[in-house]
């Protein structure tokens, strides 16, 4: 037996200890799941709202499951968010968690017949909101070398925190080019930080019970007759190609176990976007919206 | 990537560094990918020394987590709107310029991308008592153009409110990235006055930059706009900067539409983008009396909905909304 295999106390009673679970976290989009040792891969091109689903996955993650006898759906999990992209704007998560709490007690308000719920001071939902922030961690990196050396660091981190169960990325392709560029002639050499980010992620994901969500933009991607024109009648969502382009290296794709792959479609004369979604954990096409800082989902697929 | 060095903490002296050496580990990666049994038997260094050094080298090169709520105080604290001096667009763009954001605006040639970035500067230095920067890559920067737009909006004594714009030259994409580096430095430093009020960072225009390098080999170019992309965000987020870049435009294959330059890489670097739409129907009067009309879209935005246009006439007092 050689001594890494060996563990302390605290890495042992962190492995056994149950994490709070992730169920029902958007069902439209994992159905029962996520589960742990998930690694969910979100990708798309620019503007189709990846970052935008990541933030909305973090206000469910964060909130309790209520709040002043309101049902709130949340998980109560803590996470951590490695943000590569220099894209995570925290004002931004507070207001969406501002508005899915109101909106939350609106409808409590109007399907019971009490009066007593009242909407809460906005003093006092500023602090509940800054007590979900403190639920959240943000890690910034700047190169592909800070983070492996930061999942590295991250293992004390969550070995001393038995609520983490989420580690964010946005986006994992931050560093392709490069590391590409870096690399040199060597294929191996221009895919070995990665590698190692990799391996050490999913040392984390398996050993302490951990869900991944990771988006990755399309960096690469086939031309589509989509693409090409055809721009008018586009709307129909069977013409919508989802068919990707793989180009992060191998340990990366054996990693993922879920992938949504995301478009949209501008619908003409409106003005607005649509979102649509193959959901890889529930296989399904999913449509939406996002009006007013919410995703609505369209039913009817 | 940081070579291990001598001194880092107690247990890393030289012949321990020697030793790792022969074993083939010179950076600080290397000792931390490894396995530091093995390395422990194979270069005879204690495990202890080497936990020890590994601890060190954890605190010292990786992120630090900051937890939501001390990001929020911060980003309250921190966060501003600047105006763009055009009421329109401001609307547009909710507001205004975000700090902590990297805003692009682009256009065809003569659209009126470089008025707009003066007359955002000579708003800011004109309503806020803040400093702009203004990283000039074309030879379009002009001093005369911004002090009439200043001299336009009632200012009496435009010099001196141009001091608070310092403008930069820079005509490669490495002479930007020293221009960048040297902002960073001296925003660190605050030894300079100039750069503690600095909140508007403009670099007037990023595609020629980087037109030249998309030339060579497919990696470097590409991994050349990622790190631009990168220190221009790392600027914006770190300092709490607005930034403002103009982009060409260029229009997808079959020609229909048009969408801003650079390609897949770039487009995921703004955070908002404006498109200034090429203008079509030439009927109405282009007399320098009544300015010149142009239309605006906002393509890409985190807060607000996309596909919205506007109006904006460019004016001797810079753009101005239609009435």
């Amino acid at each position: 037996m050689s001594l890494s295999k060996t563990e302390t106390g605290v890495q042992f009673l962190a492995r056994l200890g149950s994490r709070p679970s992730l169920i029902h976290l958007e069902p439209a989009f994992f159905g029962e799941g996520p589960k742990g040792k998930e690694v969910i891969e979100l990708c798309g091109a620019e503007g189709t709202a990846k970052s935008e689903t990541m933030h909305h996955f973090i206000v469910r993650c964060i909130l309790p499951k209520s709040w002043k006898s309101v049902e709130l759906y949340g998980c109560d999990a803590h996470v951590i968010f490695i943000d590569t992209d220099y894209k995570f704007s925290i004002l931004r998560l507070a207001s969406l968690l501002e508005r899915y709490i109101l909106n939350a007690i609106g409808k409590a308000r109007q399907n019971s017949c009490e009066t007593d719920l009242q909407y809460p001071g906005s003093e006092e939902t500023e602090n509940f909101i800054k007590e979900c922030l403190k639920k959240l961690y943000i890690i910034r990196c700047t190169s592909s070398t800070q983070l492996i050396i930061t999942l590295h660091s991250l293992e004390s981190f969550i070995c001393s925190n038995p609520n983490i169960s989420v580690i964010m990325i946005d986006s994992i392709s931050a560093f392709y080019w490069v590391d590409r560029c870096n690399g040199g002639e060597s294929f191996a050499m221009q895919e070995v930080n990665m590698r190692l980010a990799c391996e050490e992620l999913s040392k984390l994901v398996n050993t302490y019970n951990i869900t991944v969500f990771a988006t990755k933009q399309e960096l690469l991607k086939k031309k589509t007759d989509f693409e090409r024109g055809d721009r008018e009648k586009s709307t129909v969502v069977q013409k919508l190609d989802f068919e990707h382009q793989e180009y992060m290296c191998k340990a990366w794709q054996k990693m993922v176990t879920g992938r949504l792959v995301y478009r949209h479609v501008d619908i003409p004369d409106s003005g607005k976007r649509k979102f649509v979604v193959l959901a890889g954990p529930v296989s399904e096409i999913v449509t939406f919206f996002i009006n007013d800082d919410e995703i609505q989902f369209l039913s009817n697929n | 990537m940081a070579m291990l060095k001598a001194g880092l903490c107690t247990a890393l002296n030289d012949t321990v560094l020697g030793n790792l050496r022969s074993v083939g580990i010179r950076t600080t990666l290397d000792l931390i990918a490894k396995d530091l049994e093995n390395v422990s038997q194979q270069a005879s260094i204690p495990y202890k020394d080497l936990l020890a050094i590994r601890r060190v080298i954890l605190a010292q090169y990786s992120g630090f987590p900051l937890t939501g709520a001390e990001l929020y105080d911060n980003g309250v604290l921190s966060m501003a709107i600047l105006s763009t001096g055009c009421t329109s667009i401001d609307e547009l763009l909710d507001g205004g310029l975000y700090t902590a954001e990297v805003t692009e605006v682009a256009g065809s040639i003569a659209a009126g991308k470089t008025q707009m970035c003066f007359t955002s500067a000579a708003s800011v230095i004109r309503k806020t008592k803040q400093n702009v920067i203004f990283v000039d890559t074309c030879g379009s920067f002009s001093a005369e153009r911004i002090s009439s737009i200043l001299e336009e909006n009632g200012v009496s004594e435009p010099e001196q409110l141009l001091s608070q714009i310092r403008c930069f030259t820079a005509f490669d994409v490495y002479e930007l990235f020293e221009t960048l580096e040297n902002i960073r430095h001296n925003k660190q430093r605050q030894m300079d006055p100039f750069f503690e009020s600095l909140k508007l960072l403009i670099v007037d225009n990023v595609a020629s930059v980087i037109y030249p390098i998309l030339g060579g080999p497919q990696s470097d170019g590409q991994s050349l706009i990622t790190i631009l992309g990168q220190k221009l965000k790392m600027l914006a987020v770190e300092f709490s900067l607005a930034v403002l870049v103009t982009n060409n435009l260029v229009s997808s294959e079959g020609g229909g539409s048009w969408s801003a330059s650079l390609g897949r890489v770039w487009s995921h670097v703004p955070h908002t983008r404006l498109v200034i739409l090429p203008h079509g129907n030439k009927s109405t009067a282009e007399t320098p009396a009544m300015g010149i009309h142009r239309q605006i879209k906002i393509v890409k935005n985190i807060r607000a909905p996309t596909n919205r246009c506007c109006n904006f006439v460019i004016a001797s007092s810079g753009l101005s909304s239609v009435r």
